[in-house]
Formats: structure tokens, sequence, C-alpha cells
């Protein structure tokens, strides 16, 4: 088993942007791990003890890299501990009490459950679904024993890892980037803190942040989503398990791109993760987040809860790459359902920007939202979501302006094929005191196959005539012309198709840090895999 | 819920003389009392605020007479209704053979079949709930019936004039062309004091024909008036509709298109001048069904006061409708701190061989425009009364009869800039 394409070459720029070729972009790398910003770059590369070159060797294997991985203590021995099914108040005690918390939170939390019971699920989104029985799931899960070898792991999980020429590695461990690797509920493994600490940088997990800092938690958990906000907001708050918490002192340049991976490993448990990033006065930040899960029959719940402030001149970059199991690709039947909300606040000359890659997920149901409330303040939103088999996606974002002289940007393609049904949903609000609000919107759908669907639903409010609001949005499909070019020059229909998918994604992509972008690709090359002719 | 509101329309027992008006308007009626009004939960009427509708006791409009000349055209067949009652018919010597306008109360004994056949088909009132109650309760309409081939040169004028106070009137058209027939029909609907209208009009184009409707809408300050407007368009047919609302408290309409046929067109466009604290509020759903149809919708709104327009439009493409080519733009111009747009256009779509776009913008007049007229010696208002004229302009042109386009043109002029001399 090879990583990638044999003799494939890595090379390092000093830039995250480098310019990358649309197909089968290729990398390689001189010498990793100095530089902190760039080390970042690498798919699979792991300088965590040293200056090795693991990605010039094409013949390392997966089974190496699972087994280094293994040598540095990544497997714990805690034996899987799962609440049994249902929700009720002593199961929100019962989980807050686990986790040590303090009685202000158990009391949030309560608060929140009482309140998610007075609530009705969203019937507005444009996707269908077996209704949820939440009394059916178990809302809690301690991290179960990892798998023993790669033998243990869905072969065709393997198959599509090697597919993307990712190692099972990668995702615990990216190089150059510190990973806070969830799995199931509770974090298990936090790299590369002390350098973080030497700045001032918090970056944990959430349950340890509660009885390390709870100040920083009290004063902004719940700030930007409260716990009334929706349905799965709510059900997130009352029972939410782990997650990241990143805090940005004033004036700090975070050195690393930041990185959790979350996973569901357990069947039948929905993950409630939370997440909450601050940046302080004049900070900055890059995130990233990125999803697998292996193959299991049953749908799983994933309704996670995002915040983000970003403080005056602070600077917050959130990137996802989704790729959570699908569900079948005939029936539709065992994927995740996503129902994420994120939402991130604004100071003064602030800039908060979402930059996601869906591609995974039987239904995603997800608005990355900026709240832009100081003036000067800038919020972008660039998404790239693919529905094939009988996925389903209602996504997009909202941008609310409230401060003077704010900004912002949404670029969304959507991407049907097979049996998926993808929409986008969107808000720009301009209120009264938002003088000279800018925003542009551009929403592209495209269509592969007769059997999918492509919806766009903007919706624009304006409530001061300084605002310039635009909004395009258009639906194609991808022309013969250009198939029969790409043929005629030796591509493969499905090549062909990966390339002009990728170049219609191009300024998504662009958005995303180097390693996510080489992922996103090739997770579109593979996601289309017999969607095609 | 209902129970709560000041109108309540009078629903018992049936009004209708004829069996067929009779039978369709008891199952209208059910259909009202399990509907009722809308609600703000409901999404399609989450941005409308009903209270100008449901906050006066409405009584249907008692007899009456009003002076309608203003809106008379040039050369057209007349057919005017004041308070649902018809007052001036069409000269039915004059017309070419194959042509019928009539008013409806009289069509239900003679035309049964075309009634029966067209009538209460196109505007469903299964989750309408004001053609619901237009359905119940209408009494008076026109018919206008072209035979296949029929061609008609001059326009045909609909006038529904609504006065009094607190009154409700409930216009019903039924345009029916037939194959390869056209004509240009324009229906204007006004209301003095605070009343309210009902409209309902349904159209059917047959194949090959051409359908030119312009819509107009002229309301008082206090008048409001929900009305919809259901087309279906058979194979090679157009059906082009303008359509002009001034005015008003609450002006809202509903446009359902349904392109049937392959090689059917739909050209829509709309212009909405509200001010006031008034709404004015359109709803377009056009529905592509089969394969190599096009449809273009264009929308402006120019907002005054504390007024708020909202464009809700959506472009449905069937799962087979390939070749589609659709487009959409709506734009609204704020002309004060104080008003509200919401623009959302939607698309739809299940075919994968389509060409869809929308585009909507909202803003104000562009400040270089404006300096570029004022360099030149026009003050600030006649100056804004022009630029806004060329906003208009767009939808103004595709108005097919001359006579409304120079009226509207005087009217907004009127109101825009006062220096503004054609």
């Amino acid at each position: 088993m090879q990583i990638g394409p044999p003799g494939r070459q890595v090379a390092l720029s000093p830039s995250p942007q480098l310019p990358l070729s649309l197909l089968n972009a290729e990398i390689s790398i001189q010498e990793p791990g100095n530089d902190p910003t760039s080390s970042l770059v690498l798919l699979g590369a792991r300088p965590l003890s040293g200056n090795e070159v693991h990605m010039t060797d094409s013949t390392t294997t997966l089974e190496e890299f699972a087994n280094r991985e293994y040598e540095h203590g990544f497997v714990t021995d805690v034996e899987q501990e799962t609440f049994p099914p249902g929700l009720n108040e002593d199961v929100v005690r019962a989980i807050s009490a686990k986790k040590n918390e303090p009685d202000w939170l158990t009391q949030w939390r309560l608060k929140a459950f009482r309140h998610w019971q007075t609530m009705e699920e969203p019937s507005w989104p444009k996707v269908h679904y077996e209704p949820i029985d939440y009394q059916a799931i178990s809302y809690f899960a301690a991290p179960k024993k990892l798998l023993d070898s790669l033998d243990e792991v869905d072969p065709e999980i393997l198959t599509t890892y090697k597919k993307l020429g990712i190692p099972l590695d990668e995702q615990k461990a990216l190089a150059g980037v510190a990973v806070d690797a969830v799995f199931d509920s509770v974090s298990v493994a936090t790299t590369y803190k002390d350098k973080l600490a030497e700045k001032g940088i918090i970056f944990c997990s959430f349950s340890e942040a509660v009885q390390d800092h709870p100040e920083l938690i009290k004063k902004h958990l719940g700030s930007v989503v409260p716990h009334t906000d929706n349905f799965f907001a709510a059900l997130n708050s009352a029972v939410f398990s782990d997650g990241s918490f990143v805090y940005i002192p004033k004036g700090v340049r975070c050195p690393m791109e930041l990185s959790t991976y979350f996973r569901i490993n357990a069947s039948n448990t929905g993950q409630f993760e939370r997440t909450l990033i601050v940046a302080d006065e004049d900070a900055q930040v890059s995130y990233l987040e990125g999803c697998t899960a292996p193959q299991r029959d049953e749908n799983q719940l994933h309704a996670a809860v995002v915040e983000l402030v970003a403080l005056d001149r602070a600077n917050i970059k959130y990137s996802t790459v989704q790729n959570w199991y699908p569900g079948d690709k005939e029936t539709g039947k065992g994927g995740i359902f996503n129902f994420v909300t994120k939402r991130g606040v604004c100071g003064e000359k602030s800039k908060i920007s979402w930059t996601q890659v869906e591609t995974g997920s039987a239904i995603t149901w997800k608005y990355p939202s900026v709240i832009l409330k100081g003036d000067k303040s800038i919020g972008e939103f660039y998404s790239v979501a693919l529905t094939a088999g009988r996925q389903q996606a209602d996504t997009g974002t909202k941008m609310v302006h409230l401060g003077k002289d704010t900004s912002s940007t949404i670029i969304s393609k959507g991407i049907s094929a097979g049996k998926g049904q993808n929409s986008y949903r969107g808000l720009v609000k301009v209120t009264k005191s938002a003088d000279n609000a800018r925003n542009f919107s551009q929403c592209d759908s495209m269509l592969i196959g007769s059997q999918c669907g492509a919806h766009t639903f903007p919706y624009i409010e304006v409530r001061n005539p300084t605002a310039q609001v635009e909004h395009e949005a258009t639906t194609s499909k991808i022309g013969e012309d250009q198939i029969f070019y790409c043929n005629q020059r030796g591509l493969s229909t499905e090549d062909a198709v990966t390339m002009i998918v990728n170049g219609f994604c191009k300024e998504v992509f662009k958005e995303l840090p180097m390693e996510f972008a080489v992922e996103a690709q090739k997770l579109l090359g593979v996601s289309l895999e017999g969607s095609v002719g | 819920m209902r129970s709560t509101h000041l109108f309540q329309p009078d629903l018992a027992g049936s009004i209708h003389a004829s069996p067929i008006l009779a039978s369709l308007g008891s199952e209208a009626r059910e259909r009202f009392n399990e509907l009722g009004f809308p609600s703000r939960r409901d999404e399609d009427w989450r941005l409308t605020a009903l209270t100008p509708v449901t906050g006066h006791p409405f009584s249907r409009a008692p007899e009456a007479t009003t002076a309608t000349e203003h809106w008379t055209l040039p050369d057209a067949v007349t057919i005017t209704f004041v308070n649902d009652r018809l007052v001036g018919g069409a000269a039915e010597n004059d017309l070419p053979a194959g042509i019928t306008i009539t008013a409806l109360s009289s069509a239900a004994q003679s035309q049964t079949q075309l009634i029966e056949e067209h009538l209460g088909r196109l505007a469903s009132f299964d989750d309408q709930p004001f053609v619901a109650l237009n359905t119940a309760q209408s009494l008076e309409g026109a018919l206008i019936h072209l035979a296949p081939g029929a061609i008609l040169d001059r326009p045909i004028n609909i006038i529904y004039a609504t006065t009094g106070d607190d009154v409700v009137t409930y216009p019903r058209t039924l345009i029916v062309a037939e194959e390869n027939a056209k004509a240009t029909v324009v229906e204007t609907f006004v209301g003095d004091g605070r009343s309210l209208i009902c409209p309902v009009t349904e159209i059917a184009v047959g194949p090959s024909a051409t359908l030119q409707h312009t819509r107009l809408i002229e309301l008082s300050a206090e008048g409001s008036c929900i009305g919809s407007v259901s087309a279906t368009v058979e194979r090679n047919a157009a059906y082009r509709l303008s359509s002009a609302g001034l005015g008003g408290s609450l002006a809202r309409t509903d446009i359902r298109v349904g392109l049937n046929g392959k090689g059917a067109d739909a050209t829509l466009d709309g212009l909405t001048l509200v001010g006031g604290k008034g709404q004015g509020i359109t709803h377009v759903v056009v529905e592509h069904r089969v394969p190599n149809c096009t449809s273009t919708q264009r929308y402006r709104s120019v907002l005054d006061d504390r007024s708020k327009a909202v464009f809700t439009g959506c472009i449905i493409v069937a799962e087979d409708a390939q070749k589609t080519d659709a487009r959409q733009s709506s734009r609204s111009l704020l002309r004060s701190s104080d008003a509200v747009a919401h623009n959302n256009p939607q698309l739809e779509i299940y075919a994968d061989d389509v060409r869809c776009t929308h585009g909507s913008t909202v803003g104000q007049l562009d400040e270089e425009a404006l300096f570029y007229l004022r360099a030149r010696g026009i003050d600030r208002l006649t100056a804004e009364g022009l630029l806004t004229l060329a906003f208009a302009a767009e939808v103004l042109e595709g108005i097919p009869v001359e006579a409304v386009k120079s009226r509207l043109e005087d009217q907004l002029m009127a109101q825009l800039g006062p220096e503004i001399t054609r």
C-alpha cells in the first residue's frame, strides 16, 4: 500500500497559498518542520520528533504510519463508557457530573434542556429524513479502545484513504499542526501545547478549559449562540460532550494553524461538540476542522455548536473539510446527520472568514454566520458543498450587518450528482444602523446527472439605503464540449469531470490552507466517483 | 384564530345562482374555513403584515357609481365593473369572430362548458387562502375567450373599480386563448378610500397563442389589494405579463405560471412603488414542467418613507425539463432610510441540462449620476426623480399598450419630481 502516487514529490513553499494544479496536485517536500508556518502544509508527514522526511519515501506504508502513531502512545485503553439511551434532566446532570463541572455550568445545561423541551424540530430545511427519536440516542460516550491494527478498519474506508493519498495517521497528527483529536466525546491528546503556551495561547479541550479557565468560558459560552438559539443548538447546550477551546491573547498572532479532527467512532452515539474560539484584540488565528467517520449502519446525529468571538481588530479564519460517512450510495442508509450551528461575532475592524468543503454526511444542515457588530468589520463565507448518492445538503450563511462600513462576501459552490439534493440558503441582513454596508454574494450550482437537484434560497433584507447588496446565482451543467475537449487530450471522462469540478470550486479552494486544499480536491474526485457517465 | 380579526367574511350559504359556481363556491368556502387567514408563521406570509386586511370590518361593497374615465384607453374594448357589478359592457358587435368578452355571471349560463373546464382549475385554492376566499365570494368578473386563430388588434381593457370605506370586492377574470389566438389584455384595479380588493385572474394560453397581459393596481393610501394571477402556457405559446402597483397600504400579488408545453415562454415584469407605511409584495412561482421552455422575470421596486417591498421569486425546474432557460432579476431602490427591501430569489432545480440565473440588488441612487445631473444645473429632487424614472423605465418600456405606458410615466413623474416635464 502506497501513500500516494508512486514517487510523489513533496515540496514546501513558505507560502500556504501555493498555486495548485487542478488535478493530482503534485507536492514535494524539501525540509519540513523547521518553519512553523510552513510545516503545516504536509499531508501525513509528522515532524513531531525531528526532521525526518517521510513523504519522499514512496514505499512508506499505511501500517508503518499507524505503528508510528502507536509508538507515541496514542493508544489508550480506556473502555467505552456509554450512558444508556435516553434524555432527561438526570442525564444532563450526570453528563455534567461526569465532567466535574461547576454548578453554574450544570444549571446552564439544565436551562438549555428545559428550553429545548419547549422547542419544535425545524421543518423548513429542504431535507427529508426519518424522524429522530431523541430518546433512543445515548448522550455520553467516553473514548473506546482504539483498533489494534488497520485490519480492523473497514476495507472500503481504507480504499478511500488510499485514493485520497492520506495515511490514516494523517487524521490524528498533521505535520506541524497541533492536533486536539476528539474521539467520540473526550479529548485524548493535545499536542504542541507548550509551544502555544509560551505565547499565552490556550488551546485545549473544552472540558479542560472548564476546569482551568472557567472565567473565560463563563464569559463567552453562549455569548454568540445562546442556549435558546435553535432546536439543535439548545440540545447541544444541554448535552454537549466536549470540543475545543482556543484563546488568543491580545496582539498575538498564532504561530501555527490549529487543528482538531473530530471523529465519530461509537455507533449510536450522537456527538455534541462545543467549540469556542476567542481572539482578543489584535489577535489572529487560523483554525482547521476536519472530520472522518467509519461506516456505520445507523444514522448518527451530530449537533455541534461553534462560537467565534473576534474582538476589535482580531482575525479568525475557520476552515472545515467535512467528509463523514454519507450513507449507502443506493439507499442513503446509515449516513451522518450533520446539524450544526456555527456563528461568529466581529468587533471593530475585525474579520471572520468561514471556509467549508462539505462532501460527506447524509444530511447537512449548517449555516456558518457572521454578526458584523463592530464598525468596519468583515465577514466572509466560502463554501463548496457536494451531494452525491442520496445525500442532502441545506447549507449557506447569514451575514448580519450591524456596524457601519461593514462588508461581507459569500461565495458558494454547490455540486449535485447522483440523487443528491443541494440547497443554498442564506440571509444577508442590513440593519438600519449599518451605513455603507456592502455585500456580494455568488451562488453557483452544478448538476451532474439528471436525477439530482440544486436549489437556491437567498434571503436579502435591507433596511439602510446606503447599503449595496448584490446577489448572483447560476445553475449549469458540465458542457459536453468541455468533456470532449478533455477526452480529446487523453483524459478519461471521470478525470475530466473531476478537473472541471475542481476548476468550478477554485475560488473556494484558494481560501483553504494548503493541505486542506489538496485534500479537498482529491475528496471531490473520490466523492464524485461513479456519478459520471 | 379568526375570531380575533375584525374582517369576518360572510361565508354563510350559497350566493351563486348558477349551479357550477355554487358548487365551486361551496368547495372553496370549506377550504377557506379550514385555512383561515394566513399567519406570519406561514413561510409564504412571514413578511406580509396582514393588519390592513384583517384589522378592518370589511363588508361586501354595495352598489355604487364612480368615475372610471381616467382609466379608459383609446381604441380599446372596455368592460367596466364598479363594486363587483358590471356597469359598462363590451360592444360585442365590433368584435371579430371567435372573440367573446362578457361578464362571468352571464357566461355561467351561456358558456357552461368553458367555465366548467377552466374556472377554479387554474388558480388553486388548496394552498392559497385568498384564492379560496375569492372563489367562495366572487359574484362577478370578466370572461375573455379567444377561439382558435382569433386575433384582436385592439387592447381589451378590464376596469375593476372599488369605491367606499370598509368595503371589499372580489373581482374574477378568466382568460382563455385557444390555439394560435392573440390578444392584449389590460386589467386595472382601482380602489379609493379604505377598501380591500381581492382579485383572482386565471389565464390559459393555448398552443402557439400569444397573450400580452398588463395588470395595474392603483390604490389610495389606505387601500389594500391581495390578488393572484395563475397562468398555464402550452406548446410554443407566449405569455407576457407587465404589472405595476402604485400606492396602497398593502398590495400583494401572487403570480403562478406553469409552462406546460415545449417551447412555451413566459416573460414577467413588475414595478412596485410604495410610500408611506405601505407594503408592496410580489410572490412569483414559475414552474418549468417540460423541456425547452424559457422564462424571464424582471422586478423593480422603488421605496419611499417607511415602506416595505418584498420580492420572492421561485423558479422550479421539473425533473425532465431539460434545456430550460430561466432568468430572473430583482432590484430595489431605497429612497429613504426607513424603508425595507426584502429580495428572496429562489431556484429549485431537478434537471441537469438547464440554465437558470437570478440576480438581485438593493441600493440607493448612484451618487455620481446624481452629481452629473446636478453639475448641469438640475436640482437634487428633480435629478433623483429622473434617475428613479430611468430605474423604472426597464419595466415601463415593456408595457405593450402605449396609452398605459405614457399614463404611468406621467403619474410617476408627478410623484417623483415636480420639475420634470416631458
